[in-house]
């Protein structure tokens, strides 16, 4: 993995200047510690089952027998995961990896012997020369009767329930009961569809009480909005009187619900599970690069949800992050280039913008973005030496950040585009320069930088390049747009605050004429009648090399790993 | 004096059917023969198909011709591609049973029993599969093959000039397809097998309703007998034409009736039985022509064969189940699916993630329309094979057209290829 220590190669197509310092963390709750953890390796493949740290030499271990295998363990590592080394999954409901235990589904029953009753796997820790059954008969026996008894008042809800096709409840009934029903008296009804946040719905009768939200609630945000109320059968999730699910990681308790009980406003109702393909990416909604995946269905997304990433996000992301799909919805899509308000063939623009380029008397400014990939900045930086042009670095303001994993900078790209950039000016300089017409020409990188109406007019009026991925009024106010792809369908990768290389997947093949920016750029030189420029992928292997990271060099290397997987077969969810 | 029709029948045709008098051509037309004999040919290329009304589907034929006798042919196959197994692979198992309807879409219930059988392999269920559920396969796949026979017999006929025995076939056919229609619920496709069993029961009033049209379809063959066995034009076209000897058909690997049609004695169902084709009494018909005539006649009596063994199954089917009882094979019943969570969960993983068969791989093979049906599923745990290949019949047979045709007449690549009755959609999958 990345970081500051990495050494600067002379062979780059761009100059590396010092890294500006990561943002100030503070170090307060629990996820920041992961955050400012140094990675002991690199991060697990996308898909790999999140597996318990093995114990490195040094530490007290503990070894025991689970079915038969012996297996030497951390001390104080519960028996679930300790089976989950094994390669052996204690069937769960309340467990979560991120959060404490609670022992409350009792679905994770083992034996141990000598323990006269079966004990709950997540909660009872190992001890030496323990010997654990988790398939023996009465654990079996003892599965089935707890799903029987989860099942007894769950509603018929399958058919309508955003959670099917991913829900763990489907899975473990399949797979440890599949016994019909015995029960013939009506179900206890609880409130449906119970608007609980800015977000979320609560379904009370699909709750099975696991309690993982209200643990989420109290742990990651600290906020505890969420409480078990009544007791019995009667018991049911809720929110406190006067309070609402308003917290900004709200959303996770949607992917921890092991059914559908909490439902996301944003996805309910949109598409079914199954349908869905997920893509293993970044998220590009700040500077952290939360890893997620990102579900798509015929070229369009439906969500994003946080993959686990033990250095950058842990199990969890925010939801603003959440929403940063939107930004790729079809109907905003440039599809065809664009010349003076004309659609056009691709390279009939490209050499559209070439000669208008060539022309030129004074200065160019080049626009490089923060939200745009490091290939293509550095694509950029190819061509700002070439016209020896002024160059800007522009991206979207500051927001609010938390000390969880927002961060203050909006942008994902700020420290890749920073070090292809070189030294580069910030945005309100460009804003009074072009106002000024201190330039000729002008090439923007990427569409979403805010620029004011009287900067916009006067772009219409000389020759200004747009690599735009979708319709924004800078998009629109120049005369040259040339059809990019969005990070949806990039293969590329940006550096976050910690100097990570974040890793970004095409999640569908880019419709009409669209085309990595760096693939872009580089036509664009040639068409100028210079040096030919590495194409997209292969500023990624440089990339890659750079940064010895495996995956984009796998990705790099081999196009097809990039191909999305249809959501039930990546087994991430349910 | 007036002679009687019969008086005059017996003089103007022989003992087999042929006009008294012929192969004596009149002087001038003899001359006329002489000088063609004479007369210098070219060859020439002619491309028979891919559309044509008499390439099935769609085959084409490229033949160097010499006159009017193919001097060489290259049969090609392939228009009629759909990449059914590798569809499969992206399907659930139970998704693939419409898929497998299209193989040969004449008897589609063979091919269903076939991939069902296979799959019942690979779970261990062969001989567990509920008595009721083999007989009714054997039934529906019985009357598939008269179907499968009565289309290939029929279809050949008209090509032959014989429209009448086309209309009887299809009405005979259709008797059938609303029999299977009662049953499955649809004409062509059925989709009626399911794992471990099928979908439903028969129908109540099955029984009866069977009888009464086993017996319109008897009359309908027996009426198309007559009109055209001993008819000259058929004779002559299907006797001693599209020969095949019995050691380059086995060599080819050709099964079912056009091998039956070289006069050897191979049916799965007798030589390998499966399912429930022990317990009745019936034979397999062969004929020894090697030629188009004999493949039409074993068709004709293995028709009759296969309605006794419906009549039998008939009369011994047992009440019961229909499909195997386990809640991981078998659907839940709708009343469950409908009222509990546990029927609905069940259906819902079932439906979406297919039954898990466990990893391995087997091969299974029936008699299907046209001769040794099987599949080979290579599993790997999963609700969706890793593998389907399925081995279809007439991609043998049509393998061994060239050599048949060779030294024919153009005219009679027709007969020859129907005798075959290949079906696209089962040759080239």
């Amino acid at each position: 993995m990345a970081n500051e220590d990495q050494p600067t190669s002379g062979t780059l197509p761009f100059k590396v200047p010092e890294p500006p310092p990561p943002p100030p963390v503070r170090a307060s709750s629990k996820s920041t510690t992961i955050l400012k953890a140094p990675p002991p390796k690199p991060a697990p493949a996308p898909g790999a089952p999140n597996l318990p740290a093995p114990p490195v030499a040094g530490e007290p271990t503990v070894k025991l027998t689970i079915d038969g295998e012996h297996v030497e363990v951390r001390k104080g590592t519960n028996v679930l995961e300790a089976a989950k080394m094994l390669g052996r999954d204690i069937c769960h409901f309340c467990y979560h990896p991120g959060l404490s235990i609670a022992a409350s589904c009792r679905q994770c029953l083992v034996e141990v012997e000598k323990m006269p009753k079966l004990q709950p796997s997540c909660q009872q820790i190992v001890a030496e020369g323990m010997v654990v059954h988790t398939e023996s008969p009465a654990v079996l026996e003892a599965r089935r009767a707890m799903l029987e008894f989860t099942l007894k008042n769950h509603p018929i809800d399958c058919p309508i329930c955003d959670k099917a096709g991913e829900c763990i409840l489907q899975r473990h009934y399949m797979d440890h009961d599949h016994e019909l029903t015995r029960v013939d008296v009506p179900k206890i009804r609880k409130p449906k569809h119970k608007d609980i946040g800015r977000d979320i719905v609560l379904d009370a009768e699909r709750c099975i009480l696991c309690s993982r939200c209200v643990r989420f609630c109290e742990e990651i945000p600290g906020t505890g909005e969420l409480g078990m109320m009544n007791r019995g059968d009667h018991e049911i999730l809720d929110i406190a009187n006067g309070h609402r699910l308003d917290n900004p990681y709200s959303v996770n308790v949607v992917d921890i619900c092991p059914v559908g009980a909490l439902t996301s406003k944003d996805f309910r109702f949109q598409v079914r599970a199954w349908e869905l393909k997920a893509t293993f990416t970044t998220c590009p909604g700040c500077a952290t690069g939360c890893a997620v995946e990102l579900h798509t269905k015929h070229e369009t997304a439906y969500r994003l949800v946080p993959r686990y990433d033990p250095a950058v996000n842990g199990h969890w992301m925010c939801d603003p992050g959440r929403l940063t799909y939107k930004e790729t919805a079809p109907e905003e899509r440039v599809r065809y280039a664009k010349v003076d308000g004309e659609d056009v063939p691709l390279g009939h623009a490209i050499a559209t913008a070439a000669r208008r380029l060539r022309g030129r008397t004074r200065k160019v400014a080049v626009v490089f973005s923060a939200q745009a990939s490091n290939e293509a900045n550095a694509a950029l930086a190819d061509l700002a030496d070439l016209l020896e042009a002024e160059r800007f670095i522009v991206g979207k303001p500051n927001w609010q950040g938390d000390d969880i994993l927002r961060d203050t900078d909006q942008n994902p790209n700020t420290r890749g585009a920073l070090t292809a950039a070189g030294l580069a000016r910030h945005e309100g300089e460009l804003g009074l320069e072009l106002a000024g017409r201190a330039y000729e020409a002008v090439v923007f990188l990427d569409g979403t930088f805010e620029l004011s109406e009287v900067v916009r007019t006067s772009l219409k009026s000389l020759p200004s390049i747009c690599l735009a991925d979708r319709w924004t009024p800078l998009a629109e106010s120049c005369t040259v747009v040339l059809p990019a792809v969005s990070w949806a369908e990039t293969l590329g990768s940006f550096v976050n605050r910690q100097g990570r290389l974040r890793v970004l997947q095409p999640a569908w093949r880019p419709e009409g004429d669209r085309r990595e920016r760096a693939d872009l750029l580089r036509d664009l030189v040639m068409a100028l009648g210079e040096q030919d420029l590495p194409t997209s992928r292969e500023r990624s292997r440089t990339l890659a090399e750079q940064h010895d990271n495996d995956e984009l060099r796998a990705l790099s290397a081999m196009p097809t790993a990039a191909r999305p997987t249809l959501l039930r077969f990546t087994h991430t969810r349910g | 004096m007036n002679k009687t029709i019969a008086q005059n029948a017996a003089e103007t045709y022989d003992a087999k059917g042929r006009q008294a008098g012929e192969g004596v051509l009149s002087p001038t037309l003899a001359a006329f023969a002489e000088e063609a004999e004479r007369l210098p040919t070219d060859e020439l290329i002619v491309n028979m198909g891919p559309s044509h009304p008499a390439m099935h589907g769609t085959v084409r034929i490229v033949m160097r011709i010499d006159g009017e006798t193919i001097k060489d042919g290259d049969v090609q196959i392939g228009y009629l591609h759909r990449g059914f197994e590798k569809e499969s692979e992206a399907a659930t198992y139970t998704q693939i049973f419409p898929y497998v309807d299209r193989l040969n879409y004449v008897s589609p219930l063979l091919n269903n029993t076939a991939f069902a059988m296979t799959v019942e392999k690979l779970l261990g269920l062969t001989g567990r599969i509920p008595e009721r559920a083999e007989y009714i396969r054997v039934i529906v796949g019985e009357i598939s093959r008269v179907c499968d026979h009565l289309t290939c017999i029929t279809a050949s006929l008209a090509e032959l000039g014989g429209l009448t025995t086309f209309f009887w076939g299809n009405r005979a056919r259709e008797h059938l397809w609303e029999l299977l229609e009662d049953v499955s619920g649809a004409r062509l496709t059925h989709s009626y097998c399911r794992i471990g069993g099928v979908a439903w029961d028969l129908t109540r009033d099955f029984e009866p309703k069977c009888r009464e049209k086993l017996a319109k379809v008897r009359h309908l063959i027996s009426d198309t007998r007559k009109l055209v066995e001993k008819n000259r034009i058929f004779l002559d076209r299907m006797e001693g034409v599209g020969y095949i000897s019995a050691e380059d058909a086995i060599s080819y690997g050709i099964t079912g009736p056009c091998l039956r049609g070289c006069g050897v004695d191979y049916d799965v169902r007798k030589d390998h039985p499966y399912s429930v084709y022990d317990h009745f009494d019936w034979d397999v018909p062969i004929a020894d022509g090697c030629d188009n005539l004999a493949r039409y006649l074993v068709r004709i009596e293995e028709m009759e064969q296969s309605m006794r063994i419906v009549e039998q199954a008939l009369v011994q089917i047992p009440p019961g189940p229909v499909i195997v009882d386990d809640p991981l094979i078998a659907l839940p019943a709708k009343r469950e699916v409908y009222n509990s969570i546990e029927g609905m969960i069940a259906h819902f993983k079932h439906i979406m993630d297919g039954l898990r068969v466990p990893p391995g791989e087997a091969y299974c093979y029936t008699e299907g329309g046209n001769g040794e049906l099987g599949f080979y599923i290579v599993a790997d745990g999963s609700g969706r094979p890793y593998k389907n290949r399925c081995r279809p019949p007439c991609f043998y047979t049509t393998a061994a057209l060239r050599q048949m045709i060779l030294g024919a007449n153009i005219a009679d690549v027709v007969p020859i290829f129907g005798s075959l009755n290949m079906i696209g959609g089962e040759c080239e999958r």
